[in-house]
């Protein structure tokens, strides 16, 4: 039905790199988010996609059919941009049949497509308003429903979200996700927002300084980050990173930091020879990280730095050799700024990282 | 702490600043209000009336005559001088052809700005191509010369072309003289339209034609009003050219037309009023009701500049 | 679904190093076509004809006897006692209508800023002045200045300011001031408008910081205001400049450059000399120095405006 496949596409704007020889394969009916930071990427890749971009080099494949040379008329996509450009001196009616008008739809279907969309986007008491009438998620809705109305293969997603407030926000998107499910078309989204990509595809595409970084499920780029980029980027809050060197002490491998020695197993040294052994990364979660009041137990000596309680949790910023590391811990057990605590890092949830280019060198944490 | 209670005894303080804003205000308003008033007064008066010192400032006899006099051809019941009923006769005979001249010029001229200004504008406001800047210096350069240099030898292109005494020839070269700044205020307006919405029309099905015409240019209404508006009010305010192009009642603008009033014989000052207030009436209407419009466009097309 | 058949591409997609695609130039070369060929033809040509025709014996009374004679029309111009008087008058006027209408421009602007009951109504009605076409402007005022039953007159009289009445458009002293008069009247909106939406810009916080500053009415408005339509300004007396340099409309219906040559600007110089006088090729002459000199203003205006504007916005 739907199969988008680009093959090592790069995009120049002038003497300014935006996407250089990015390779994704994007299955039919499957929802794929780009996500990275401003200026990735991901935007101009979705640009290119829909066709209003033509690529410096490379190729577009819609089921094996080369699209790049077509215009974005003619190419099999609708979009649902971030200011979600409704045309503004059109009702809602005729902004979400405008596609349709445009192409010579005998109007009875029209009337019956529109009347779908807006009911499946719940805007059916809003057909004849003028887009300033309308609040924000109101807006988004009719550019959704504009979108869905043609039934497209594909449909393209740029960064619908980020001019909502944060409670429609989280909303919106779980209706997005369901409206995938009961479209069954492929879905390309865009966002900078990683916990969305995260609740949202079925995989992600990380995207950093114009190259792909890593293209997996949810689950395989969270849990096996390939660099130490990606690793940052998703989980909120983000992964701590401690600068450290290999050692060894009474024949076991350690990693050293400041005044700390901590064992590691075996396993996440891995091939470490083949890199600095003195500018590593070490990578834990916060919620990897426990911090114990009781100072008998076992494991590293730090002191509390700061508190941050969320109601949910608690995030406990401690100071481990130097560096400063966030737990997220239980919200009941009481901690206070300069606590003296002991605190282990799990040892199955570990990733190791070389400092110079920040590949990934190993991990305990089993896919 | 308390607060302290002011030192100076609480007497009634003078609003001066509101007051000489007030006196201010009413007598800006009579300044631009009272020309026109005074031009509609006495086309409302009988011509004798006219000659009493000191003038009467509201006609004692105030009559509809002059305005029959225009427009109702069998009207002969006017007391003017003997004499000056041949020349301001004629005269007044050609306010209504004249009034259709200017009209018919004024709009082809408005239409003509709009669709060839509107290109060129879309052009500079939206594509990157080599030759946008000096283009943009032409269209502006051209904007800087005066009249009076050009004037001898475009008669002599268009006596060549043969539509001299042809409001063709007026409609011509008020376009030209016209679409430097349409391009200009239109280009500037274009710029503000957010090109999503141009990205939302592709997307939609629609090629570069459809998109302009269904998205684009509605979108773009108020600024293409306002080039619209501005041109029309400059052609149909224009002397020089239609002096030099027109010499019948074929094609003779209002502009022409009007200043015949003053010539030699002496023609009623009341019906010259009233000539000049038919003459000043579609230019005012149109300036009260766009003249938001007006303004944006002047401002857009001045001091965005 | 099925696609246009454009190329089917291959695989061998040759890298572009253009920075945009060939079709965006072709659509601005069409789209630009017809305003070049107007402007062209009816603009740029006759000014290198004017140019040419001004370098030539070109007096309609001689057909045929056009000889080239290089700069003489020029060298004849600048000795021409009837010139220099025009370039005077004109300069005068010019002098005077630009001052005039700038100060009260800004002045009503000034006042436009400000709050009070009533100002929506009156930046409305600002604009109907410039909406008079100036051929009925001048009949307008010559009649408001008559000599004999002028309503001005009788205004001043009424109020005692005179015993007598004036005849302003018949009294060589007084001519020009009717003119400024009218052309001021005339042209005001436009300078109005364009200063109201330069001091709108200004944001507020800097009089608001100025009166913290213990700062008065007169000292904001040297220090706050003034700065911030220097750019504005230059705007304002490029245009007004030229376009008094150009009068004539109102030159025609009220003082046909008289009396005498008080009110012989050059405009009304030019067209007697091409069409009264039919001497096509000293017309062409003196509308050319005019141009020359109009250009030369607005570069000055530029360079000594310009400098004080530059930290604006």
């Amino acid at each position: 039905m739907a199969r988008v496949v680009l093959e090592s596409l790069t995009k120049h704007f002038g003497d300014v790199v935006a996407i250089e020889d990015l390779n994704l394969e994007i299955e039919d009916k499957e929802f794929v988010t780009l996500v990275g930071p401003s200026g990735c990427g991901k935007t101009t890749t979705l640009r290119i996609v829909a066709g209003l971009e033509k690529p410096t080099s490379g190729h577009i494949f819609f089921d094996d059919e080369p699209v790049e040379h077509l215009p974005a008329q003619v190419r099999d996509v609708a979009m649902v941009f971030q200011s979600y450009a409704l045309y503004p001196h059109m009702d809602v009616r005729g902004n979400i049949s405008f596609p349709l008008r445009m192409m010579k739809t005998p109007k009875d279907v029209i009337n019956e497509r529109v009347t779908w969309a807006a009911q499946l986007l719940g805007i059916l008491d809003l057909l004849d308003r003028k887009p300033k009438e309308l609040s924000g998620g109101q807006r988004q809705r009719v550019a959704l429903a504009r979108a869905l109305v043609r039934e497209p293969a594909v449909f393209l997603l740029d960064e619908p979200l980020s001019n909502l407030d944060a409670k429609l926000r989280v909303t919106t998107r779980a209706e997005i996700k369901k409206l995938h499910e009961q479209l069954q078309k492929t879905f390309i989204y865009v966002t900078h927002d990683q916990a969305e990509a995260l609740t949202m595809s079925d995989r992600i595409a990380v995207l950093d300084q114009a190259t792909l970084q890593q293209f997996g499920t949810c689950q395989a780029v969270y849990d096996q980050p390939v660099n130490q980029f990606v690793a940052g980027f998703l989980g909120t809050p983000p992964m701590n990173f401690i600068d450290c060197s290999l050692g060894a002490c009474d024949g076991q491998s350690v990693l050293r930091w400041g005044d700390v020695t901590c064992p590691v197993p075996e396993k996440l040294i891995g091939q470490v020879d083949r890199y600095n052994p003195s500018t590593l990364v070490l990578g834990v979660r916060p919620e990897s990280v426990l911090v114990q009041k009781d100072f008998e137990a076992e494991g590293i000596t730090s002191t509390v730095y700061v508190v941050e309680p969320l109601g949910s949790d608690q995030l406990v910023t401690v100071e481990i050799g130097d560096t400063l590391v966030k737990a997220r811990m239980d919200p009941d057990i009481p901690f206070s700024s300069g606590e003296k605590v002991k605190v282990n890092l799990a040892p199955d949830r570990l990733y190791l990282f070389d400092k110079a280019g920040g590949k990934r060198i190993g991990t305990t944490r089993v896919p | 702490m308390t607060r302290q209670p002011s030192t100076t005894p609480l007497r009634y303080r003078v609003p001066w600043k509101k007051i000489a804003i007030y006196a201010m205000a009413i007598i800006v308003g009579i300044y631009i209000l009272a020309p026109f008033t005074w031009l509609i007064i006495t086309s409302l008066m009988v011509e004798v009336e006219t000659l009493e010192i000191p003038p009467h400032w509201i006609p004692h006899n105030p009559t509809l005559q002059n305005y029959r006099a225009f427009f109702d051809p069998e009207f002969r019941g006017l007391e003017m001088q003997r004499g000056t009923m041949a020349y301001s006769g004629g005269s007044v005979q050609r306010m209504r052809p004249a009034l259709r001249n200017s009209a018919v010029v004024a709009f082809s001229v408005a239409i003509l700005n709009l669709t060839i200004g509107s290109m060129a504008a879309y052009s500079l406001a939206r594509l990157r191509f080599r030759g946008s800047r000096p283009l943009l210096v032409f269209y502006l350069g051209s904007r800087m010369l005066p009249a009076v240099s050009i004037i001898i030898p475009m008669y002599m292109i268009l006596r060549r072309l043969g539509i001299l005494d042809n409001v063709l020839s007026l409609i011509i070269s008020y376009t030209t003289l016209t679409l430097p700044f349409s391009i200009w205020i239109l280009k500037s307006y274009f710029q503000t339209i957010p090109r999503d919405l141009e990205d939302a029309a592709r997307v939609d099905r629609c090629n570069w034609l459809n998109m302009m015409i269904r998205v684009f240019l509605p979108v773009a209404a108020p600024g293409l009003v306002a080039a619209g508006i501005f041109s029309f009010l400059i052609s149909w305010k224009d002397f020089l050219f239609a002096l030099m192009f027109t010499a019948t009642d074929a094609s003779k603008t209002i502009p022409v037309v009007v200043a015949e009033f003053v010539g030699p014989g002496q023609t009623p000052r009341t019906l010259m009023a009233t000539g000049g207030v038919l003459a000043v009436i579609p230019p005012l209407i149109l300036a009260l009701i766009f003249q938001r419009l007006i303004v944006q466009g002047l401002v857009a097309g001045a001091v965005k500049g | 679904m099925t696609y246009s058949t454009y190329e089917q591409g291959t695989s061998a997609v040759k890298a572009r190093k253009a920075p945009r695609a060939p079709s965006e130039s072709r659509l601005a070369a069409i789209l630009n076509t017809p305003a070049v060929i107007l402007i062209l033809v009816l603009l740029a040509f006759p000014i290198a004809n004017s140019l040419w025709i001004s370098l030539h014996r070109y007096d309609l009374k001689r057909p045929g006897d056009t000889p080239f004679i290089g700069l003489k029309n020029y060298t004849d111009a600048l000795s021409s006692d009837a010139f220099w008087h025009s370039l005077k008058v004109t300069g005068l006027f010019a002098f005077f209508a630009v001052l005039g209408v700038t100060a009260t421009g800004i002045a009503i602007a000034l006042l436009l800023n400000e709050s009070f009951k009533g100002r929506g109504i009156l930046r409305s009605l600002i604009l109907l002045p410039w909406a008079m076409p100036p051929v009925v402007n001048g009949i307008m005022w010559a009649w408001i200045f008559n000599g004999r039953y002028g309503a001005f007159n009788g205004l001043l009289y009424d109020l005692g300011l005179i015993d007598a009445y004036r005849l302003w458009l018949t009294d060589i002293k007084l001519a020009w001031v009717v003119l400024v008069f009218a052309y001021v009247w005339n042209q005001l909106p436009f300078v109005v408008i364009v200063m109201l939406s330069a001091l709108q810009a200004i944001p507020n916080e800097l009089y608001d910081a100025a009166r913290v500053d213990r700062a008065n009415t007169v000292q904001a408005f040297f220090n706050v205001t003034l700065p911030w339509l220097w750019q504005a300004l230059l705007i304002v007396l490029i245009l007004q400049t030229m376009g008094a340099l150009r009068i004539f409309d109102i030159v025609y219906v009220m003082t046909s450059g008289g009396p005498g040559n008080a009110t012989d600007v050059v405009a009304w110089l030019t067209w007697r000399t091409a069409f009264q006088f039919l001497d096509f090729g000293k017309g062409n002459t003196y509308a050319i120095i005019v141009s020359v000199i109009t250009l030369a203003l607005a570069v000055l205006y530029i360079k000594v405006l310009l400098k004080r504007g530059e930290f604006a916005v």
